[in-house]
Parts: structure tokens; C-alpha cells; sequence
């Protein structure tokens, strides 16, 4: 397909929405040093052609360059880092451990740099302790204790040093058993600025340095080689929140203080606040967690441990080979940017954004989606998706580099190398799913186009039908609220906004409140909460509570998210199930076939004649082909429901309840499990269309299929689905205000 | 994985003439049994022309690339019957 990336070069952009003017940096490496063209290409559509896919794009003139484009290194893992001042005289490091998984390739808990030797604890495959000390380049001097640590199990740690005696020693305590090791070194001076690293011990592109699987509390850190009883006493009384004597003592960190930030503050006396590297996760259970409390916020202390991964990553760091100025006078839209060379090609999308809201549409870019799914790896491994798909699974040039470097990070579908779910998502690195040819098992039989390159149907639909509209992105709603959207009559979703932040959810309910129009078009939307960050906007987290299809559960006590202190999970728990908001919610999914709507006697209703041309006869198929599964109704459908929040005057004009055997009913839906939760077997198991009008003399046209968008993109002549949306489009685009019927309370 | 108590040859030529079609209940429970064999060493395709020509290869652990296998296939139905194969040839040596 035109503008296929071969992924010999790989980049991400700064971000993935600019305006016009603006210049979009470039962070590219290449599997060899090559130079690289630049162009910039305007996406208008793409359409079934000859059994693939036809892609139109338009190369922006005056908007292109060359660069340099050279292998780059990822340096992947969390890790933790306090500058310290100088550290003569020796120390004692005290900590407590849990260690969730072990690599056969070293477990790196905590270094001190003083200078440049570096002594370090770790753990080997095993468990076993090893105690290490190096001078620059010089040889490892290590040590390997004859006991081991105990996985999922808090230990307290004390590692000492005693320049005199040159002994590294370490001391650990589980319960009342205190064991100890030490290592003697050879005879050299450690001086110089000193460093501490938890979860690491060196720090470099070598994924074995910040390589700790495990979760860290309490640590604190004093001048000179203390008894073993004075530093456990004193590890205990940080750990319980109190600050021990503060003579001797360079800094005691405690991670139950700001909890949202990167941060980790320095409660002793000298202010050696530490830095987080590559987003561990925080507000999680730490030693002390009781169950007394379930957020954070109410127990601070109860969640003292952040959770380190040797698979977390916020930002791949890759410097900046390009800037690409846009030109100042940009449509709308979404932009491809080509870099090709030598060493193969790279295309990454962007969306431009209007300098001034032009168009009376807005395409609602589902940007925190494509997010949570970026890099989705389940395919490769754990979660074995083909008895999803019912068919063998089809991995793309994009899924097969993925494979191979794990250096690119994970999605919020994905585990941990622990096994424990991965709560954050960023842009920052290599995001191989945000493709315009990437597809996905997700989109069932047919062109398999899923998220990002299903939306792009709905944009072919809109370019092919001359509708003019700008893209508004879930990260603009989150940071502008409903002002982002005030300037539209009407708003038009993608195929599967399914994850939002309050404050996104709040702005489209406020658009709707102040007689905004909005077509859904897609499935299991507004479902799933998420936060962004203060600092890094380019990333949001999620917690996969205690209900909802999941590819993985946070664990109890652990449903409070860290970025905002919110309560995660479904919105549904949240108290805002997506029927409030858009009269439809998520029911349940199958990605195999998808299948027609039926109209019902509903599409009748005069308040509904807008939507079609000729009188709509009960009974009737609606959408019966489509380029996803060959039918507008199918992959994640939602139902009304009155019981969950859908208006009592809304109008089912349409439903898709005779699914085949691969649709499965929501396990929301399902309180005591039961074998009719499959096919045409359950009567919560369906996909409605559904019509409302607002008290504010807005509408809301809900389709409640992420297939729609598949039919909806099929140029065919005759095309009911499109005949029906555009129908919709242009009466929202109409300021004449929807009235709600007489005697309706809505 | 338990050996399915079918495995009969009816099965197998059902599934054979139409991989993508209207199955049976005993062929899909087979197929859903062939379907959630571990993911390491399980067989996939990697995509040569989109849409048009597929390549067997088979998963391999987290981190490590894909291992691509001789076989190429111009139609997603020869690739299911191929997989099909070599799945009940598998469960075969292991009920044995």
C-alpha cells in the first residue's frame, strides 16, 4: 500500500497533533546510518481496490527536507536517582524490598557511585544477593551470598560500607531472621560526588543496568558504616513514617510523598530530593498496606513502595534528527510524514489542527485510545487472541518489528516481564501501531483496518462526500475542556473511543448540555478511565479495576490512580455508564464476521424521518456489507438500556441481535457466570442504533458498532449506512434546534 | 491440551471445504481447542503483500523475534487448512 513504512527506519514524533506553522520534531534511528527524505503528504482517503487497499494522499509542496538519520539506543526500565555530595567516609544504605521476578541476566536493586567506583547490590537468577564493586572500566570485584530472597516478599535490606575495614556488607532481615554477607575489596580511595540508583546499577543503553523487577520503600541513606541493630531500627522508623536521628543521616527518601509526580521527596534535613526515571508505578500497596484504606490519598503511608520494571518506558530519548516546519496555512487533517532512505522507510502520521476552529464539524481524533493500544503486543505473546479472531493471526511488518525489539515498550493490554499489568502508556518512543496501513485481528474478517486506520475510513467517507471538518483530539478536550468543542455545531467520533479522562468526558457531556450535536460512531465507547500527567502530557495511565473485559486486573487495593488520585476502572463504576452519556454502552465484542442492523418500528417515528430518504420498513437490513467483517453492526457493539442511563425517549431505530457464536456477552454483564452469554443466546448480547434529541436542541445519533465504520468507508454505490450518516451529518449541521417530544422528562 | 474426543475425519473435511464457513458445534469447539494452544511456538502469518501473499512462521518468546518458516501462501483458506493440519497431526502424536 502507498506509503507503507519497511520499518528499516523508525521514528515517533514530539507529538501526534500540531497546528499549522508549527514545527513537528523528528526522532528517527535506522538499522544503518543513512541520509533521509523528508516529504509531507496530506491523507485524503482510502478505498478497496482490486482486493487491497487503495490509499490517496497529496504531497505538501514547500514542506520537506533532508537529515541525517543514524542508529539509535533506548535505554528501557524505571529506575530510581539521588545526587548525594560527596559520601567519604563510608555509608550505610537502608531499604526495603519485594523483588516480583528474576532475570537470569541480573536483577540490579541499588549502587552507590562515589567518584567513579561503583558498589552495587544485586540479585542473581536465582535470588541469591551479589554484592559488586568496580572502578570505572576496571574489573568487577562480586560476591554471591549463599541464601536468597524470597519472590513477593518484603525483606528489610541494609548495605554497608566501611572505607577503613574495605568491606561492602549487607544485612537482611525477613521476618526475624536476620542474615548478613559481606565482600572485602581491594585497597582503593572512593571519592567524589556520590550517586544513589535503586532498581539499577548502572544506567545505560545495556538493559541489564536498570533491570529491577520489584517493588522499593523507605530508603535512607547515612554517613559512615552503622550497626546492624542501629540500622534496621532506624530503617523501621522511616518506614513507619517517623524520621530517625537526624545526625549522620545524607537523606531519607519517602515514596508516600507526591505520589503523582516524578518526584520523590527527601525528608531528612538536606533536601536530596530523588528523580524517577521512565515512569515506575506509584500508589501501590507498599509493606505496610493494611486494607484499612483503598486510595492513597486516605493512607499515604499504606502505599510508601513504587514498582519498579525493567520494562517500563517513558521516553525512548532518541534525539531530535529533524524539525519539519508545517506550512502556515494547513488544512485540517491528517498528515503523513515519509522519511525514506537507504536504509528503508518510515511514514508517521500526524494530525494538523486548525489554527482557528473553521469548519462547523469536528472529528473527535480518539487519540487516548490509539494511545492505550500502542504497541499492543498481545498478539505476540501471553493472551492468545487468535481463539478471539476464530481465524490465524496476521501479524504486519509493524507487529514483526515490534517482536524483535521490546525496547519499544508495551501497551496498557500488555504485562509486565512480572506478570503485573502495565498502567502507563507514552508517545514518546516508537508507536509501530499508529499506522496508516496497520491492521489487526481486532478488525475482523475483510480489510482488518482497526482503530487509527479504521478511522481513517470515516475521514474517506467525509473527504469522498466534500464535508468540510477540523480534528479535535481527546487531548484537547482534556486541556481545553468543552471550550474545545463549543465552536462546532456538531461533533463526529471515531470507530472506538473507548478511553477518556474526566475532564474529556466532561467536555463532551458539557457540549451535549449546551445543545451540541454528536454522532457516535463507533463501539464500546467512554468506557474505560484514564488520567494524564502533569508533567508528561504524552502519557496517561490506567487502572484495570475491578470489572470490565481485561487483558489483565490491578491488584486489590490498587484501583486509585497515581497521576491524579482518581478512581480507575470502567466509567460504568464510576458512576457514568456510557448509556448516560450517548444512550448506548458497550455489551460485548466478537472479531470475526460482522452483521447487518434490522431496522425496528422505531426508525419510523416521524422524529426520526430526517435520517431516511424513503419510509423505513420494520423488519428491513440495514448496513449488510462493509470492509469490516461484511457488516455495519459487529467487533465491540453497545445496547440501550433505560436500567443504565439511556433517555426514556430515545428511539432504537435499528438492532443487530442475531450474532454468530463468536460474539460474547460483556463480563460486566455477568454476575453469576452462565452458558448463554455467547451468539443470538443472551438478550443483553445486541448492537442498537439509537436517536435522541436534547433539552438544549441538540441531538445524539449513537451506532454503537466499531464495524460502522467499515461499511460506512465502502465507496459502493447505494450504500445505506452512508446514506443514513450523511443524512445525520447534514440535519446536525442544521441550527434548526431538535425538540424532546411532549411530556418527556429527559 | 486433552486430545478432543473427536477428531473424526468428518470433522477435519468439514472444516477442510470451508475454513471460513458456517461450522458445526463439534468443529468449533475443535477449532477453539486448536486455537488456545500456548503462545510460544504457535503458528502465525507475517504478511508479504497486503492481502495478497502470507508466510507461516511461528511465535516466539516476549523480546524475541518472530521465526519465519518456508511455507508461503496466496490464500488465507490454504494457510487455515495448512495450520489445521499440522494442529491435528500434533494432537495426534500426543494423544498417542
Amino acid at each position: 500500500m502507498k506509503l507503507s513504512p519497511d520499518f528499516g527506519i523508525v521514528g515517533y514524533t514530539g507529538r501526534w497533533q500540531y497546528r499549522p506553522g508549527e514545527a513537528v520534531t523528528l526522532h528517527l534511528s535506522a538499522d544503518e546510518p543513512c541520509e533521509a527524505a523528508v516529504r509531507l503528504h496530506r491523507f485524503r482517503r482510502m478505498a478497496p481496490a482490486d482486493g487491497a487497499l487503495d490509499i490517496e494522499c497529496d504531497p505538501v509542496e514547500g514542506a520537506g527536507l533532508t537529515c541525517r538519520v543514524a542508529p539509535q539506543q533506548t535505554v528501557i526500565g524505571s529506575w530510581f536517582e539521588a545526587k548525594l555530595g560527596a559520601l567519604d567516609g563510608g555509608f550505610t544504605l537502608g531499604l526495603l524490598a519485594m523483588p516480583t521476578a528474576l532475570s537470569a541476566g541480573g536483577n540490579g536493586l541499588a549502587a552507590v557511585a562515589i567518584g567513579d567506583v561503583v558498589l552495587s547490590l544485586a540479585l542473581d537468577g536465582a535470588g541469591h544477593p551479589v554484592l559488586a564493586a568496580q572502578a570505572g572500566e576496571g574489573d568487577l570485584i562480586g560476591g554471591t551470598a549463599p541464601f536468597r530472597l524470597t519472590l513477593a516478599r518484603w525483606v528489610e535490606l541494609v548495605l554497608g560500607f566501611d572505607p577503613a575495614r574495605q568491606v561492602l556488607r549487607l544485612i537482611v532481615r525477613e521476618g526475624d531472621e536476620v542474615r548478613s554477607f559481606a565482600l572485602a575489596l581491594p585497597s582503593r580511595a572512593a571519592d567524589g560526588p556520590a550517586t544513589l540508583r535503586l532498581a539499577a546499577t548502572r544506567v545505560g543503553a545495556d538493559a541489564r543496568h536498570a533491570s529491577f523487577d520489584g517493588r522499593i520503600e523507605a530508603p535512607i541513606l547515612w554517613r559512615g558504616d552503622m550497626t546492624d541493630d542501629r540500622a534496621l531500627a532506624g530503617l523501621a522508623t522511616h518506614a513507619g513514617g517517623d524520621l530517625p536521628n537526624p545526625a549522620d543521616l545524607v537523606a531519607a527518601w519517602d515514596f508516600s510523598r507526591a505520589i503523582e509526580s516524578a518526584v520523590a521527596p527527601d525528608v531528612g534535613p538536606h533536601g536530596r530530593d530523588g528523580r524517577l526515571f521512565n515512569l515506575p508505578t506509584r500508589a501501590v500497596k507498599g509493606s505496610r498496606w493494611s486494607g484499612g484504606e483503598q486510595s492513597w490519598r486516605h493512607a499515604p503511608r499504606d502505599y510508601a513502595a513504587i514498582h519498579f520494571h525493567r520494562d517500563d518506558l517513558l521516553d525512548a530519548g532518541w534525539p531530535v534528527a529533524a524539525r519539519l516546519e508545517l506550512p502556515a496555512e494547513l488544512r485540517s487533517g491528517v498528515y503523513l510524514i515519509e522519511i525514506a532512505g537507504a536504509a528503508g522507510r518510515e511514514t508517521l502520521p500526524i494530525l494538523v489542527r486548525p489554527k482557528a476552529p473553521r469548519a462547523p464539524l469536528a472529528f473527535l481524533a480518539s487519540t487516548f485510545t490509539w494511545l492505550a493500544y500502542t504497541n499492543d503486543r498481545c498478539l505476540l505473546h501471553g493472551a492468545n487472541p487468535e481463539m478471539f479472531a476464530n481465524r490465524l493471526l496476521v501479524l504486519t511488518a509493524g507487529d514483526c518489528k515490534l517482536a524483535a525489539h521490546p525496547e519499544y515498550g508495551l501497551s496498557l493490554y500488555d504485562t509486565h516481564a512480572d506478570g503485573s499489568g502495565v498502567s502507563y502508556a507514552s508517545r514518546r518512543r516508537p508507536c509501530l501501531t499508529l499506522r496508516h496501513v496497520q491492521r489487526a485481528w481486532q478488525g475482523a474478517l475483510g480489510s482488518s483496518l482497526w482503530n487509527f486506520s479504521a478511522d481513517l475510513l470515516i475521514l474517506s467517507w467525509l473527504e469522498r462526500e466534500g464535508i468540510a471538518f477540523d480534528i479535535v483530539t481527546d487531548d484537547d478536550l482534556d486541556r481545553d475542556g468543552a471550550d474545545a468543542l463549543a465552536p462546532y455545531r456538531c461533533v463526529m467520533t471515531g470507530s472506538h473511543p473507548e478511553y477518556h479522562t474526566a475532564r474529556s468526558h466532561d467536555a463532551v457531556g458539557g457540549f451535549l448540555k449546551a445543545g451540541g450535536r454528536l454522532i457516535y460512531l463507533g463501539g464500546n465507547g467512554f468506557y474505560w478511565r484514564v488520567s494524564t500527567h502533569g508533567d508528561y502530557p504524552e502519557t496517561i495511565e490506567l487502572r484495570r479495576a475491578e470489572d470490565g473485559n481485561r487483558s489483565w486486573a490491578s491488584e486489590p487495593g490498587e484501583y486509585y490512580h497515581a497521576f491524579d488520585g482518581a478512581y480507575g476502572g470502567l466509567w460504568r463504576r464510576n458512576g457514568r455508564a456510557p448509556q448516560t452519556l450517548v444512550g448506548v454502552g458497550y455489551s460485548g465484542q466478537g472479531f470475526y464476521r460482522c452483521h447487518p442492523y434490522r431496522l425496528l418500528p422505531g426508525a419510523s417515528d416521524p422524529r426520526a424521518a430526517f435520517l431516511f430518504g424513503k419510509a423505513p420498513r420494520a423488519g428491513s437490513p440495514l448496513g449488510a456489507f462493509g470492509l469490516s467483517g461484511g457488516g455495519a453492526a459487529g467487533i465491540e457493539i453497545d445496547r440501550a438500556d433505560p436500567a443504565l442511563g439511556t433517555p426514556a425517549h430515545a428511539l432504537v431505530l435499528a438492532t443487530s441481535d442475531r450474532l454468530d457464536d463468536s460474539y460474547i456477552l460483556a463480563n460486566e454483564e455477568v454476575l453469576v457466570n452462565r452458558p448463554t452469554v455467547t451468539g443470538n443466546m443472551s438478550p443483553l448480547l445486541r448492537c442498537d442504533l439509537v436517536f435522541y434529541e436534547t433539552p438544549a436542541g441538540g441531538a445524539v445519533l449513537s451506532t454503537g458498532s466499531v464495524a460502522w465504520a467499515g461499511t460506512l468507508g465502502d465507496p459502493r454505490p447505494d450504500n445505506d449506512v452512508a446514506d443514513l450518516t450523511l443524512r445525520a451529518v447534514e440535519r446536525f449541521l442544521d441550527p434548526a434546534p431538535f425538540t424532546v417530544p411532549p411530556g418527556v422528562s429527559a | 491440551m486433552t486430545a478432543p474426543t473427536s477428531t473424526s475425519d468428518a470433522l477435519a473435511e468439514e472444516f477442510l471445504a470451508a475454513p471460513f464457513g458456517q461450522h458445526s458445534p463439534a468443529l468449533r469447539r475443535l477449532l477453539l481447542q486448536l486455537r488456545s494452544l500456548p503462545a510460544r511456538g504457535k503458528h502465525v502469518l507475517v504478511e508479504v503483500e497486503p492481502f495478497g501473499r502470507w508466510r507461516l512462521a511461528r511465535l516466539a518468546g516476549p523480546g524475541e523475534p518472530v521465526e519465519l518458516l518456508d511455507e508461503v501462501f496466496t490464500s488465507l483458506e490454504d494457510a487455515e487448512r495448512h495450520v489445521f493440519r499440522l494442529r491435528i497431526a500434533l494432537l495426534e502424536e500426543e494423544g498417542r
